[in-house]
């Protein structure tokens, strides 16, 4: 992944609300799982990662505190808010829908 | 996000300023400390591993950028330095700088002085004959120069001054139609029966007030606006001659007024003109009392070859006679002609909510 532009940034929400949707996770956490789930297919740069976390945070989809990692240092763990998983479940079927009709076109012609 | 969401966040944000950017600097150590950690299990030495990571975010600078910028912050940073850059510029040339602010101040100035003429002048021009000779006249005292004044006066005004062909008394008042279906309040007008010549308004349908029906003890007439015989009647011209309830009080409607004529307090709400009531009849004890606060308005009309200064000489003089005869009363009533024009314009700038001429502005 680049420079996020329209499409790449969508799914990049997307992508990272559904990681959330787990567990709390801070940043690094959430690039490797992305990393790891897609079997090394999407690498999440964190000049994408964390615009596109304060930007959510911002929205108030997800929530952030700090507190101690797997490490023992300190770092900023975020979390889903209501309004984040009701966020997700609308992105997934935004998602469904489109990659649905873009399957049909691919497919057919 | 919608705007005024983004200037909110943006503007808490700004208080919460060093702290983000501390919370942003330790997030993004975090993240690179973990980078170097995972290379260095992979088998990196320490520098390796340090130059890898580096490498590999990229530019920590943008990526804070862009982080403020999620926040909001990054549009306040560049107004700001937009503004010192606009600052220094200026005070680097100054010669240029005064031009500039001159140049500014002298065409909004001129645009304003311009506009103001031509909307009084042009846009809204006094829709009546020879309008260079209407004027308005108020009484005077130490609480202002635009002051109503009490009926008596008015009609002493009338008998004893030398300068106007036509000077016309008029006062705002509410009144309750019924009788007529559904009942419905009304702003109204009391003129005196001399206001249609003064302005030289003709009656649409039907005729104007006389001055025998200007006076108490006389049967009551009255003349409608052409915005209620439009409303109320369907324009249907048998309403002359029939009987019309105001505030319980029948009277007979004798003519329509076209609705160029619209007398208003200046400033404020609008008032229709719905009905015209001659001011003579109305025997109200305070509105008798020549030393009542008096909110009866005065328009006239200069005779022929008389100037401004020769209408304010006389009534200067009728002002002094009338002090003379009712000191308790007069002592500080004085009198103050001016152009309708001019009081239309004035009254545009300070728009004030005293009652003028914009009186006489068309619909």
């Amino acid at each position: 992944m680049g420079k996020p532009h329209d499409l790449v940034q969508g799914t990049l929400d997307l992508l990272i609300l559904k990681v959330l949707s787990l567990e709390s996770k801070h940043g690094w956490a959430i690039a490797k799982r992305i990393q790891q789930i897609s079997k090394e297919q999407l690498q999440v740069q964190q000049g994408s990662l964390y615009p596109a976390l304060y930007r959510l945070e911002q929205q108030g989809w997800i929530e952030a505190d700090w507190r101690a990692s797997e490490t023992g240092r300190d770092a900023k763990f975020y979390s889903l808010t209501t309004a984040g998983r009701k966020r997700l479940e609308a992105e997934l079927a935004h998602w469904n829908r489109l990659s649905h009709a873009i399957n049909l076109v691919v497919r057919t012609t | 996000m919608r705007w005024t969401t983004r200037a909110i966040v943006a503007f808490r944000s700004l208080f919460r300023r060093p702290r983000i950017e501390r919370e942003l600097d330790a997030e993004l150590q975090f993240h690179l400390e973990q980078q170097i950690a995972e290379n260095v299990a992979a088998g990196m030495s320490a520098a390796a591993a340090r130059a890898a990571a580096l490498r590999s975010l990229g530019s920590i600078a943008h990526v804070k950028e862009e982080c403020r910028d999620s926040l909001g912050l990054r549009f306040l940073d560049e107004l700001w330095q937009d503004l010192r850059y606009t600052g220094r510029t200026l005070i680097k040339a100054p010669t240029f700088a005064l031009t500039a602010i001159v140049t500014l101040a002298l065409g909004i100035g001129a645009n304003t002085a311009i506009f103001s003429v031509v909307d009084g002048a042009l846009l809204h021009p006094i829709p009546f004959p020879n309008p260079d000779r209407l004027v308005a006249v108020y009484g005077t005292s130490t609480y202002g120069d635009r002051n109503g004044i009490s009926y008596p006066n008015v009609l002493d005004w009338q008998r004893q001054n030398q300068t106007f062909e036509d000077l016309a008394a008029w006062r705002l008042d509410t009144f309750t139609l019924t009788g007529r279906g559904r009942a419905e309040h009304l702003v109204g007008v009391m003129v005196s029966a001399n206001l249609f010549s003064a302005l030289q308004v003709h009656a649409m349908v039907g005729r104007t007030f006389r001055p025998d029906e200007d006076r108490r003890g006389v049967a009551p007439q009255a003349m409608i606006g052409e915005g209620l015989w439009v409303r109320r009647f369907g324009r249907d011209p048998q309403i002359i001659g029939q009987p019309l309830t105001l505030n319980g009080r029948v009277y007979t409607v004798i003519g329509v007024v076209p609705s160029i004529l619209r007398l208003d307090r200046a400033g404020g709400s609008s008032f229709a003109n719905d009905v015209f009531l001659p001011i003579g009849i109305y025997d109200d004890p305070l509105f008798l009392m020549r030393g009542s606060g008096g909110n009866t308005r005065v328009l006239a009309r200069l005779k022929p070859g008389i100037s401004l200064a020769q209408a304010q000489a006389d009534m200067n003089v009728v002002a002094k006679n009338l002090a003379n005869a009712f000191p308790e009363s007069n002592r500080s009533v004085g009198v103050n002609v001016m152009m309708l024009e001019d009081d239309a314009s004035a009254i545009c700038a300070a728009c004030s909510g005293r009652y003028s001429a914009r009186s006489v502005s068309s619909c």
